[in-house]
């Protein structure tokens, strides 16, 4: 399922960085945080392959010219899709793909529920089973998208519960893998994407608090370069203070 | 008093149903295999790997609800290098110890199952402040119960009077434990499930309650040295895995 986007001359890598190429996956490639991703990185000339839910021909207009798969992650045949179609070496996999609804526990459904935690904690989980041999051939790094909610939230319990579970997923894994896969969880605050307004952070102050979806997309990014810590916040303040001193949260 | 507790045939669950037997509670267990000890209890079997079968507790309940008590003890562990774990383990375990307690919460609330004034206390593990190298799935699901309850706690005081509240106890002189130790280990150090069990039922207000002196210290190191307390926990579990 390979997209076939045409070469355009403006589309070409204008630089490449200073560490050399790399070749990245990022899952939840097709919005938001994850498209933000894509779009630098590609030109930034580094090897990307992304992969969301919606079909190639549903991708938004500025969608970069990047290999891209659809697999559903809250299915066990989308792990295994992912897992096949991932480049053979990896230097770095970002595990992005999310959903969340603001709403309190009894506005939940159980099938609502059972997504939440099957795209947000159980897919990364099997994705990073199935990236270990790639991420290990390239001496590379594992970076879980979580949430400023992971400590708790009670306006998102089932949300909180997800990102919880992959913070501390992550930081076990990451003391088991030392010295062979590099493992960070990297915790955004609200990020004006698609997923807020679905999520129902709608009211204008919501919208004010908002971080902006392509200084958070570089958050990322810095936060999977050079050495970092295990768990790493993209906030107004960590934004900031990379403006400043150039280093990640 | 009627309490249902999840787990309650074996382990800290079935610890929990003895305080509350003694106490004079009625009870009713969701477990695989029934309890072993006393074949008085109500017992209704339930494979909570199965979401529908979750989806028919309620209703199998009904007439003996509303719970002053409901404690979520039911959990399973495995132990190895993560990227050696087969997928069905890695899907059981998602199932069972984050998925289940989840779910039958929200069927428990949604159904007015959970009397006003009681109780709804989640087990997660003492990992939760240490880490827990060579369980990283496991680890994970407990992390979700904790927040899944820290969530939880303050809409449900505030709407129903319902308390919520989350157990991190350490190793246990259970099978569970012995199961899971490294080879060699002596079982010392482990607490007796009796204790951790009333531990738990008598604080009643902590949002977060850590039971026993050696999950009390466990945690206390965890918070002051979270790198190192991994690191630790790395030393004498992961490192010792056969
Ligand atoms: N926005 C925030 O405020 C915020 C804050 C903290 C953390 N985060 C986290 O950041 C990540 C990205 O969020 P975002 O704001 O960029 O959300 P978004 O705009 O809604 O994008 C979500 C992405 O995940 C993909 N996805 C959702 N369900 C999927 C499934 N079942 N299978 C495969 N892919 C699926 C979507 O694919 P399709 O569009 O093709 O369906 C999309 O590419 C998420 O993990 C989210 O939890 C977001």
């Amino acid at each position: 399922m390979f997209d076939t986007h045409p070469i355009q001359d403006n589309d070409q890598p204008l630089q490449l960085p200073p560490q050399g190429r790399q070749t990245w996956l990022v899952t939840g490639a097709s919005a938001g945080i994850g498209l933000a991703v894509c779009q630098i990185l590609h030109a930034a000339g580094h090897d990307v392959t992304g992969f969301g839910r919606r079909q190639a021909q549903d991708l938004p207009a500025g969608f970069p010219d990047i290999a891209y798969h659809t697999a559903d992650l809250a299915t066990s045949q989308g792990c295994d899709l992912l897992a096949e179609r991932a480049p053979r070496r990896l230097d770095r996999a970002l595990l992005n793909a999310g959903l969340g609804h603001y709403r309190p526990l009894c506005r939940e459904t159980p099938q609502a529920i059972n997504d939440v935690l099957a795209v947000n904690l159980l897919a990364p989980i099997m994705a990073a089973h199935g990236l270990f041999g790639a991420l290990q051939a390239g001496q590379g790094v594992l970076g879980l998208v979580g949430s400023v909610a992971y400590r708790g939230a009670a306006g998102m319990p089932v949300y909180a519960a997800s990102k919880a579970g992959l913070d501390g997923f992550g930081r076990s894994l990451r003391s088991e893998w030392q010295g062979r896969v590099d493992v960070r969880v990297i915790h955004p605050g609200p990020t004006a994407t698609g997923m807020a307004m679905r999520a129902g952070l709608t009211s204008p102050l919501a919208q004010r608090m908002m971080l902006p979806v392509d200084a958070v997309a570089a958050g990322v990014i810095a936060a999977m370069q050079g050495q970092g810590r295990m768990r790493q916040r993209i906030s107004f303040g960590a934004l900031l203070r990379h403006k400043i001193t150039g280093r990640a949260a | 008093m009627r309490a249902l507790i999840t787990g309650g045939s074996d382990g800290l669950g079935a610890a929990v149903v003895r305080q509350l037997t003694q106490a004079g509670a009625q009870i009713w267990i969701i477990d695989k295999s029934a309890p072993q000890t006393n074949p008085s209890l109500r017992f209704l079997p339930c494979d909570l790997a199965q979401p529908d079968d979750i989806a028919s507790l309620p209703a199998k309940v009904q007439q003996a609800g509303p719970f002053d008590l409901v404690v979520m003890s039911a959990g399973i562990n495995a132990v190895g290098p993560f990227e050696a774990m087969p997928l069905t383990t890695i899907r059981n375990l998602h199932a069972i110890n984050c998925a289940a307690p989840i779910l039958l919460a929200q069927h428990l609330l949604a159904q007015d199952m959970i009397a006003a004034g009681g109780r709804l206390i989640f087990i997660a593990s003492v990992s939760h402040f240490t880490g827990y190298p060579g369980a990283s799935v496991y680890a994970g699901g407990k992390d979700a119960l904790v927040a899944f309850a820290r969530s939880l706690r303050r809409p449900l005081w505030a709407d129903q009077r319902i308390t919520v509240q989350v157990a991190t106890p350490g190793p246990m002189r259970t099978a569970h434990a012995a199961r899971y130790a490294p080879p060699g280990s002596t079982g010392r150090g482990r607490a007796c499930p009796d204790r951790i069990a009333r531990a738990i039922l008598r604080s009643k207000r902590r949002a977060v309650i850590v039971p026993g002196v050696a999950a009390r210290m466990m945690a206390l190191f965890g918070r002051l040295f979270p790198v190192q307390a991994t690191q630790a926990m790395r030393k004498t579990l992961y490192e010792r895995l056969p």
